[in-house]
C-alpha cells in the first residue's frame, strides 16, 4: 500500500481534451472516490494511473517512484472492471490466481501440463492456491473456486473480481463503477462489503463512481470531476456542505440542491428572493442561492414566499414536498418534510417556504462560491451592517 | 462565516520535455509492437498474393514460358492471341454455361431442401446431414464414384436408363451430354451448402413475423412463403448466388478427372485451360493472361457480393 | 409450429417423403460407392442392378487398395499437411488479426484494407507465379510446396478480426494488469475466446485443404508427398482396365475421415461451416 500522486496530468484524444491538468494526492490507506457526470474522464485518469493509458504530459508517482515508464503490470497496482473482465475461459481459482502466476512462474513452468513438473514450480503452485484460498475465504467465494464465470451470479462474479484484485497485495486498488452493473439491492449490500474490505485491509483504495451515494457512504475523501478537472477535493461532509462550485453543490445530493436566482439589495447586501427578503446577506457578486431541500420549511400558514404544492413524495420516512413559487413561476421548490406529514394529499393546495439563512450557499454568476451568511443585524456606529 | 476549500493541490503547472518524451516512447513502442504481430501476416500476404497477383499481370504481357531464364515484353500479344483461340471461346461458353446451371440448380433445391427441413417438427438433423454429405465428402474420390456410375457396361445410372428405352451410353463421352452431367455433379456437390445458409437466413427470421400475418388473416403456407419468407431471405439469396457463382467459376476437379476438357473441347472450362496452358504446355505468359481474364470475373462477382454483405448489415 | 396437429402430422409425411426421394439423388454415389466396394469383379461385371454382392469380396477389395498403393501413407500425408496448414494459418493469422482488432496503431487501416482485398483474390489466380517461385527457390514436390501457399490466409485473419472486436476491452486490459504480455494476451486470452470462431474455421480449413486437389496436382511429382485426392486420382490410372472393387474402396477409405468426423460432430460442423459460410 502505497501513497498515489497523480500531478498536473493532461490528456487529449484527438482533439478533444479530457483531462487537463488535473492534479490530486491520495494518501497511503485512503479510500478516495472519484466522481462527476458520464464522460468528465475518470475512467481515463484511473486508466492513466494504471499505465493502461499514457498520459501527454504530467506525472504519476506511487509511493516515491514515479511511475509513468513502467508498463501496467511493473506499477503494482490491482484494478476491479465495470464489467469484471473475468477470463470466460478459466474457473474462478485460475481467475484470482492469474496475477501471482504470471509474477511468480516464468514462461516454461506456465506451460499447461508441462509446467507442473518443472522445478520450482510445485512450491511456487502451491503458495499461489494457499493464496487463493484465502482470498476466496475472506470474500465468501470458497465454494466457488471450479466454476466457470459464465456460471456465477454478478455479484459473485464481482467478488472474484475483487479477489483477483486482493491476491497481489497492490500498492493501490482502482475500482472502475464495480458496483454498476449490479441490482440495487446487491448494490447496496456489496457497498458495505467493499467499505469493510477497506477497513481490513487499510489499502489505498481510488474509487471511480458516478453514483453519489456511493462516494458519500464509503470515502474518506471525494474528488469531483467535471469536464476534465478536478474541481474539489473534501469529505464527503466538506463537498456537501460548503461546495466551491454550483456545479459540485448540483451533482451531489438528492434530492438535488435548490437553485434560485436572487437580486442583491445594494444597502445591506441581502439577496432578495422573489421581491422578499431573504434573510441572507452575502457577497455582491452573488447572482444565485443553493439551499438544500432538509435546510427549506414548507408551511400552509406563512413563510417567505408563496407558492402552490405541485407533487409530494412520501418515502415513508419522510417526504419530499415540491411547491412551484407565485413569483417565480419557473421555479419549483423542493423541500423536505417530517414524517407524516400529510402533504400527498395537500396537491394542489397553497403553500409558504422559508429557509434556514444559515445553510443557504451562494454562487457568482460563474458558479464559483461566494461569501454569505444569515442576516443578523448588528449596530455598528448606529448602522446596520453586514459584515460579509 | 463558511471557509470555502479551495482547489486540489496544484503543482506547477509547466510541462516537462521528459515526460512528454517518455509518452511518445510508450507510444512508439506499444505501435512496434503491433507491427511485429502483423509483420508475418504482411510478408506471407506480399510473398504469396500482392506480390503473385501482381505478377500475373505481368507476365500476361511477356512471352515468359516456365524454365526460362529471361522473358520479353510482348505487350498485347497474348490478349490478341486470345482473340483467336477458338478454345478460349469454348471454355468461356462453357464456364458460364456451367455457372448459369449449377448456381439457380444447387441454389433452388438447395432452398426447397431448406424449407423442407426447416418446417418438419422431427428428424431435421437426419435429413440436414443426409443432404450435406456431398460437401464434405473428397469431390475427386466422389467424382470417381460418378464416372463408375456413368461407365456404359456397369454403370447404374445408364442401366437404368436403358431399361427405360434410352441407348446404354456413357454420357460423359458424348459431346451434348458431358457439360450437363458436369453440372448436375456440380449441383449434387453444393446443394448441401447452399441448404445450410438458408437455414441460418430461415433461423434469423423472427417468428413474431408469422404471428402478426396469422393475425392478418394470411396463413396458407404460400401467402407466408411469398409475403415473409421469400423477401426477408432476399440478401441470402443474393448471397448464396454470388458465392456459389464464384465457386462454379473455379470448376477445375471434375473436369481434370472425368473429361480433361474433352470429348471435342465440350467442357473446356476457364481454370482447366489456365491449368493445361500453364502446367501440361508451359506457356506460363498465354496462361497468366487467361488468369487476368478470369479475375476480372471473380472481381466483379466479388465487388456484387462485398455490396450484398453491406445490405444484409443494413437489413438486420 | 403450425397449431393444428393432426395436419402438421400428415404435412409431414408428405414432406418426409420428398426428403427421401431427393435423398436417392445425393445418397446414391454413397451407397454405389459402398456396394460395389464389397463385389467381386464377376459380380461387378456382370452389369447388374444389385445392391448387395452375390458373393463378398470386400477384405480383398480393401486389402487391394491398401497395398496396391500408399494409400496409408497418403493419408498420413493429408494429416501431415492438412495439421500443419492449420496450425501455421493461426500462428500468423491471430497476430495480426488480435492487432487489427485491438491495438491502436499507425497504418492499421492501410494493412486492412490490404487484407480486405486479398480477399478477392481466389487461389488459382495466383497459381502460376507461386509455382514459378517454388521453381526457382527448388522447393517444388516438397511438403514445403504443400504448405507454405496456404499460411497465410486472410479469410481467416478476417473472421478473426471480426470475432476478436467483439471481446471486451476491460478483459485485454484485466490481462495487461495481471501482467500477460501482449504475445501472451493473444494466446492465453483471445485464443480461448474466441475458440468457437477458431473451431469454425478449424473445420472450414481442414475441409478445403483435405479436399484440395488442384494445388498438389501442380507442385508434386513424386507419389512420396502425394494427398488422399492425388492418390486415389492416381489409382485410378493406375490399374490398368479400372479395377473397381479397389478403386470404390479406396475412394471409401478416403473420404472416410472427415465424413465420420462429421457425422459425430454434425452440429459443430454445420455450425461452423454457416459461420464461414456467411463471411
Ligand atoms: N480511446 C478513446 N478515444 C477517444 N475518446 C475517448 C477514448 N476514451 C475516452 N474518450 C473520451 O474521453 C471522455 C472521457 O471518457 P471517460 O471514459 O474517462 O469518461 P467517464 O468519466 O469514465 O464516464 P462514464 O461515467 O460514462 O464512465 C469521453 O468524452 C470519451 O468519449
Ligand atoms: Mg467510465
Amino acid at each position: 500500500m502505497a501513497e498515489v500522486q497523480i500531478r498536473n496530468v493532461s490528456k487529449r484524444f484527438g482533439t478533444t481534451t479530457v483531462l487537463e491538468n488535473a492534479s490530486l494526492t491520495i494518501s497511503k490507506g485512503e479510500f478516495v472516490s472519484l466522481i462527476g457526470p458520464s464522460g468528465c474522464g475518470k475512467s481515463t485518469l484511473l486508466r492513466i494511473i494504471s499505465g493502461l493509458e499514457v498520459q501527454d504530459t504530467g506525472q504519476i508517482v506511487i509511493g516515491d517512484r514515479t511511475v509513468d515508464d513502467l508498463r501496467p503490470s511493473a506499477r503494482n497496482l490491482a484494478m476491479v472492471f465495470q464489467s469484471y473482465a473475468l477470463y470466460p475461459h478459466l474457473n474462478v481459482a485460475s481467475n484470482i490466481a492469474m496475477p501471482l502466476r504470471m509474477q511468480r512462474l516464468n514462461g516454461f513452468q506456465r506451460l499447461p501440463v508441462i509446467g507442473r513438473f518443472l522445478p520450482g514450480s510445485a512450491t511456487a503452485n502451491d503458495g499461489i492456491a494457499r493464496q487463493v484460498r484465502d482470498a476466496a475465504e475472506m470474500l465468501d467465494i470458497s465454494h466457488l473456486l471450479e466454476r466457470k464465470p459464465g456460471q456465477l451470479s454478478g455479484g459473485q462474479r464481482q467478488r472474484v473480481a475483487v479477489g483477483r484484485a486482493l491476491v497481489r497485495d497492490p500498492a493501490a486498488f482502482l475500482l472502475d463503477e464495480p458496483l454498476s452493473n449490479l441490482d440495487a439491492k446487491l448494490r447496496v449490500h456489496m457497498r458495505t462489503e467493499i467499505a469493510q474490505l477497506h477497513r481490513r485491509l487499510k489499502a489505498t483504495f481510488i474509487y471511480v463512481t458516478h453514483d453519489q451515494v456511493e462516494a458519500m457512504t464509503m470515502s474518506d475523501r471525494i474528488a469531483v470531476m467535471m469536464d476534465g478537472d478536478i474541481i474539489q477535493v473534501g469529505t464527503p461532509d466538506e463537498v456537501y456542505d460548503q461546495p466551491v462550485d454550483i456545479r459540485v453543490a448540483e451533482f451531489i445530493g438528492s434530492p438535488k440542491i435548490n437553485v434560485v436566482p436572487v437580486d442583491i439589495e445594494a444597502a445591506r447586501g441581502m439577496a432578495v428572493l422573489a421581491g422578499a427578503a431573504s434573510g441572507v446577506v452575502t457577497d455582491p457578486s452573488a447572482v444565485s442561492l443553493g439551499i438544500r431541500p432538509e435546510a427549506i420549511t414548507v408551511s400552509s400558514s406563512s413563510g417567505l414566499a408563496a407558492g402552490i404544492v405541485e407533487h409530494a413524495e412520501n418515502l415513508g420516512s419522510e417526504e419530499y414536498v415540491q411547491v412551484r413559487l407565485d413569483a417565480l413561476p419557473e421555479i419549483v421548490i423542493t423541500a423536505r418534510a417530517g414524517h407524516g406529514t400529510g402533504w400527498t394529499r395537500r396537491i394542489g393546495s397553497a403553500a409558504h417556504v422559508s429557509f434556514d439563512g444559515n445553510r443557504a450557499l451562494a454562487f457568482d454568476s460563474a458558479g464559483r462560491r461566494v461569501a454569505c451568511r444569515a442576516y443578523a443585524p448588528r449596530h455598528v456606529g448606529g448602522k446596520a451592517v453586514a459584515n460579509g | 462565516m463558511a471557509d470555502i476549500t479551495l482547489s486540489p493541490d496544484r503543482l506547477q503547472r509547466t510541462q516537462t520535455p521528459a515526460t512528454r518524451r517518455r509518452a511518445s516512447l510508450r507510444n512508439f513502442k506499444a505501435q512496434g509492437l503491433a507491427w511485429m504481430l502483423a509483420l508475418p501476416a504482411l510478408f506471407l500476404m506480399a510473398m504469396l498474393l500482392l506480390g503473385p497477383l501482381l505478377a500475373v499481370v505481368v507476365l500476361s504481357f511477356t512471352d515468359y514460358s516456365l524454365g526460362n531464364a529471361s522473358l520479353d515484353w510482348r505487350g498485347l500479344d497474348n490478349y490478341q492471341a486470345m482473340l483467336g483461340d477458338d478454345i478460349f471461346y469454348k471454355s468461356i461458353s462453357n464456364t458460364l454455361v456451367y455457372v448459369g446451371i449449377v448456381v439457380p440448380g444447387s441454389l433452388l433445391l438447395g432452398l426447397g431442401a431448406a424449407l423442407l427441413i426447416e418446417s418438419l417438427t422431427r428428424g431435421k438433423a437426419f435429413w440436414r446431414a443426409v443432404y450435406f454429405l456431398p460437401v464434405m465428402a473428397t469431390l475427386i474420390a466422389m467424382a470417381i464414384v460418378w464416372e463408375f456410375m456413368m461407365s456404359a457396361r456397369f454403370g447404374i445410372i445408364p442401366q437404368t436408363l436403358a431399361l427405360l428405352g434410352f441407348p446404354a451410353k456413357n454420357w460423359l463421352q458424348e459431346t451434348a451430354t458431358a457439360l450437363p452431367v458436369l453440372c448436375i455433379i456440380g449441383i449434387w456437390q453444393s446443394l448441401g451448402f447452399n441448404m445450410v445458409l438458408f437455414m441460418a437466413g430461415l433461423s434469423g427470421i423472427p417468428r413474431t413475423l408469422y404471428e402478426a400475418l396469422e393475425l392478418d388473416g394470411g396463413s396458407s403456407a404460400w401467402t407466408r412463403f411469398w409475403t415473409i419468407t421469400w423477401p426477408m431471405l432476399a440478401p441470402v439469396t443474393m448471397f448464396v448466388v454470388i458465392i456459389t457463382a464464384i465457386r462454379s467459376f473455379q470448376v477445375f476437379d471434375t473436369v481434370h478427372v472425368l473429361t480433361k476438357g474433352g470429348p471435342n473441347n465440350a467442357t473446356m472450362v476457364l481454370i482447366y485451360q489456365i491449368y493445361q496452358e500453364g502446367f501440361d504446355f508451359f506457356r506460363s505468359s498465354y496462361a497468366a493472361a487467361l488468369t487476368v481474364v478470369f479475375l476480372v470475373f471473380i472481381f466483379i462477382l466479388t465487388v456484387i457480393k462485398a455490396r450484398t454483405i453491406e445490405n444484409k448489415v443494413h437489413y438486420s | 409450429m403450425r397449431p393444428v396437429s393432426a395436419n402438421s402430422s400428415s404435412g409431414d409425411l408428405f414432406k418426409h417423403a420428398v426428403l427421401a426421394v431427393g435423398s436417392i439423388f445425393i445418397l446414391l454415389p454413397f451407397a454405389v460407392m459402398i456396394a460395389t466396394s464389397f463385389k467381386s469383379p464377376a459380380d461387378i461385371a456382370s452389369g447388374a442392378l444389385r445392391l448387395f454382392p452375390t458373393e463378398y469380396h470386400g477384405f480383398a477389395n480393401y486389402a487391394e487398395a491398401l497395398s496396391a498403393t500408399p494409400l496409408l501413407r497418403y493419408m498420413a500425408n493429408g494429416v501431415i499437411v492438412t495439421a500443419s496448414i492449420f496450425a501455421l494459418q493461426l500462428l500468423v493469422a491471430l497476430p495480426c488479426a488480435y492487432a487489427l482488432a485491438k491495438l491502436k496503431w499507425r497504418g492499421r487501416d492501410t494493412v486492412f484494407g490490404l487484407i480486405l482485398f486479398c480477399l478477392l483474390i481466389p487461389p488459382h489466380a495466383v497459381a502460376i507465379p507461386v509455382y514459378v517461385l517454388f521453381y526457382w527457390l527448388g522447393i517444388l514436390d516438397s511438403y514445403t510446396s504443400l504448405i507454405l501457399p496456404w499460411t497465410i490466409s486472410v479469410f481467416g485473419i478476417f473472421l478473426m478480426r471480426q470475432f476478436f472486436k467483439t471481446v471486451p476491452d476491460d478483459l485485454i486490459d484485466a490481462a495487461r494488469m495481471d501482467g500477460i504480455s501482449e504475445f501472451g494476451i493473444v494466446w492465453r486470452v483471445m485464443l480461448p475466446t474466441a475458440l468457437p470462431a477458431v473451431t469454425a474455421f478449424g473445420i472450414f480449413s481442414i475441409i478445403a485443404h483435405w479436399n484440395d486437389y488442384f494445388w498438389p496436382l501442380i507442385v508434386l511429382s513424386s507419389e512420396d508427398y502425394y494427398t488422399p485426392p492425388l492418390g486415389v486420382a492416381t489409382f485410378r490410372t493406375a490399374e490398368v482396365g479400372y479395377v473397381f472393387g479397389p478403386l470404390m474402396a479406396a475412394a471409401t477409405i478416403i473420404i472416410a475421415p472427415l465424413v465420420l468426423t462429421f457425422l459425430l460432430a454434425q452440429r459443430r460442423f454445420i455450425e461452423g461451416i454457416t459461420f464461414t459460410g456467411m463471411k
